[in-house]
């Protein structure tokens, strides 16, 4: 059931974000990092510039009012309940960070530290001589808990042969020298 | 009466002693050097010993890097929280009764297994599986031995139980099953994780590529330039000649002795059986084609003679200068005249930093059945106040890896290539994916670039790029190419 919500989360997160980079973006520049769900407590934003461009960079985290205050979004409550629907307030995380790429290819990096599972949006502005905004992509993710990898390890090795019939074969390898 | 002649023999053997080593003085001193004052009581007998590093201390993994979970990374420095030897003694305390199994995995299988929370201990070279187990006393696993060579060591708390090896010689993974579950290894990694940045991530996340290798995303550090003195400066002191004498004997009556045009003193054995080359730079070369009597070593026993031959013809430190600490850089099984051995080429470290020099290194032996057949030193010193002086400075940015590599990749093309390499077809994103695929490593180090004769020898803060055969090397603050080392160039 969990892998299903999480199917369902990604394609519902990966198709708004789609939306809104469809806007008006810019062909040299890519917002490579983050994917469309991270897990862990920081968010790392990786921007790809192909052209000499100048962007400004945000981080905004997506949270919903309950009563009078702003609280985090639930990662699982996203694939329920979807948020288009919902009225969102974007609390910035960082201050905007201007970077200028001056070669054919850049990246802007910037791993943002102590980070609590929620909904999270990037949005790159490319700007020009002027500051003047020329094109905008904005993308979201959902940050999930560290410890959401409940599947164990040893799935992985399912299909690996048991331990019984692995140490028969090594003995024959062993007999026979490989 | 008769009391006195029992004191006779006594008195006649006191005189044959002191006779005897009045003959030794003498003939010391007749066919040794003649000059009183040069006599010294340690030349007869001996100086103090010489240091030698164990096979335990060179012998570290090249990165340990912990993967935190969710994507980020952080590299250990060998001494940091005793990871390696952690591990060893885990390996060590591994009861055959105990282990269910020993399998190969694919590739894939051990990249998904290190998505958990894991800690990979790389080497840049293989360690022979046969040697690494005698040599650190790990008991023989029913089907350890289907693996050929160590290269990569791993934990991974998705599988507790289990211990992960990557045979880089047969590019195969493999895992040793145990009936429970390595709690030492958790343990290790929730305290790693409890007090390390994670600021490392793959080259992957921030290009979009599969590349997996691992770069810091951010340096803040006080690395400076350092100026830097070569070992013999001056060719004709009484250092150098000690030092050729370590080779050739005490008495350099039979060896041929040339002052080349450039500075360079050529010590010369036979028809050329033994040769010592001190360059004007300080650079040292020595060849021995002599036949070895040896019998063929195992990786550890060539290590060990390795060791104690750097130990005996130079040693292991500068007379002058800060310590340094050497370790395997990486190692290479060799094969002359049907003959095998081992080429082993040590770094150095300047706490924590490595140091490394353009077209060349700084200790590198080649061992062949027993032998020692070939010996490049190539030290340099600091001295210790230049290096703390740096720690009072302000700490600075260093230019990001990812864009060092974005604005270099053409240049790191056209290094590559000479060394093979075909980038053919490519170029723009294409050229870069491919560049990027190929590195192994990126640290910070400090470089000496390989300058003309009469510059100021200085070390520059620097990236290493290590992409397998080939160290490239860029200014840590503008990412400007200092130059390249071919691993196992003649």
């Amino acid at each position: 059931m969990r892998r299903i919500i999480s199917v369902l989360l990604i394609l519902s997160v990966f198709l708004c974000g789609t939306v809104f980079a469809a806007a008006t973006a810019d062909p040299a520049v890519t917002i490579v990092s983050p994917s469309q769900t991270v897990s862990g407590n920081n968010l790392l934003v990786s921007v790809k510039m192909t052209a000499p461009k100048t962007i400004k960079v945000y981080v905004y985290e997506e949270k919903e009012k309950v009563g009078d205050t702003l609280v985090s979004i639930d990662p699982a409550a996203v694939a329920e309940e979807g948020f288009s629907s919902k009225t969102l307030y974007s609390v910035s995380l960082i201050t905007p960070e201007t970077f200028e790429g001056t070669g054919d290819l850049q990246f802007y990096n910037k791993q943002i530290d102590d980070i609590t599972p929620g909904l999270y949006r990037i949005k790159v502005e490319v700007i020009d001589k002027d500051n003047a905004v020329t094109a905008s992509s904005t993308h979201r993710t959902v940050v999930m808990p560290k410890d959401s990898e409940t599947a164990t390890g040893n799935e992985i090795f399912q299909s690996q042969q048991t331990g019984a019939l692995q140490w028969v074969q090594n003995l024959i390898k062993s007999i026979f020298k490989n | 009466m008769g009391k006195p002649k029992q004191y006779i023999e006594p008195v006649k053997n006191l005189i044959l002693v002191v006779l005897f080593f009045t003959t030794m003085l003498l003939l010391y001193f007749f066919w040794g050097n003649p000059v009183l004052n040069s006599f010294k009581i340690s030349d007869l007998i001996g100086d103090e010993a010489v240091e030698v590093p164990s096979y335990q201390s060179v012998t570290q993994p090249g990165r340990i890097v912990v993967h935190l979970g969710g994507g980020s990374y952080t590299v250990l420095e060998e001494e940091d929280f005793n990871a390696w030897q952690k591990y060893i003694e885990l390996l060590q305390g591994l009861n055959p009764a105990e282990v269910l199994s020993v399998e190969e995995i694919t590739a894939e299988q051990f990249d998904k297994i290190m998505e958990f929370r894991s800690i990979v201990y790389r080497f840049y070279y293989d360690l022979p599986q046969e040697a690494f187990l005698k040599r650190y006393s790990i008991k023989d696993i029913h089907g350890i031995d289907q693996i050929g060579e160590f290269s990569n060591f791993g934990f991974s708390s998705g599988s507790p139980e289990s211990l992960f090896i990557y045979d880089g010689s047969k590019n195969k993974y493999y895992r040793i099953v145990s009936a429970k579950a390595h709690e030492e290894m958790d343990k290790l990694l929730s305290l790693v994780e409890s007090s390390s940045n994670a600021n490392y991530r793959r080259i992957g996340d921030l290009t979009g590529t599969a590349n997996r290798t691992v770069i810091p995303i951010f340096l803040s550090t006080n690395m400076s330039e350092l100026k830097c003195f070569p070992e013999f400066e001056d060719l004709n002191t009484i250092a150098v000649k000690e030092f050729a004498q370590t080779f050739f004997g005490e008495s350099l009556d039979f060896v041929r002795q040339i002052h080349g045009s450039k500075g360079t003193h050529i010590y010369m054995y036979g028809y050329g059986e033994k040769v010592l080359t001190i360059s004007a730079s300080g650079k040292v070369e020595y060849k021995n084609k002599e036949t070895s009597q040896s019998s063929q070593q195992s990786y550890f026993e060539a290590l060990d003679t390795a060791l104690q031959f750097v130990a005996a013809h130079g040693g292991w430190q500068t007379e002058e200068g800060m310590e340094m600490s050497p370790y395997v850089r990486f190692a290479k099984a060799v094969e002359n005249n049907k003959q095998k051995g081992y080429r082993i080429i040590f770094g150095m470290r300047l706490r924590p930093e490595s140091l490394y020099l353009e077209s060349s290194h700084s200790v590198m032996v080649e061992v062949i059945h027993g032998q020692v057949t070939q010996y490049l030193r190539d030290m340099v010193y600091v001295e210790e106040p230049e290096y703390l002086k740096q720690e009072g400075t302000a700490k600075r940015e260093a230019f990001s890896v990812i864009n060092m590599i974005a604005h270099n990749y053409t240049y790191i093309a056209s290094v590559l290539s000479e060394s093979g390499y075909d980038f053919s077809g490519l170029e723009g994103e294409a050229l870069f994916d491919a560049v990027s695929d190929l590195v192994v490593f990126v640290k910070a180090g400090y470089v000496k670039p390989e300058y003309a004769e009469n510059k100021e020898n200085v070390l520059f803060p620097a990236w290493i790029v290590n992409t397998g055969s080939t160290l490239i090397y860029f200014d840590l603050y503008s990412a400007e190419p200092l130059g390249h080392t071919d691993l196992w160039e003649e």
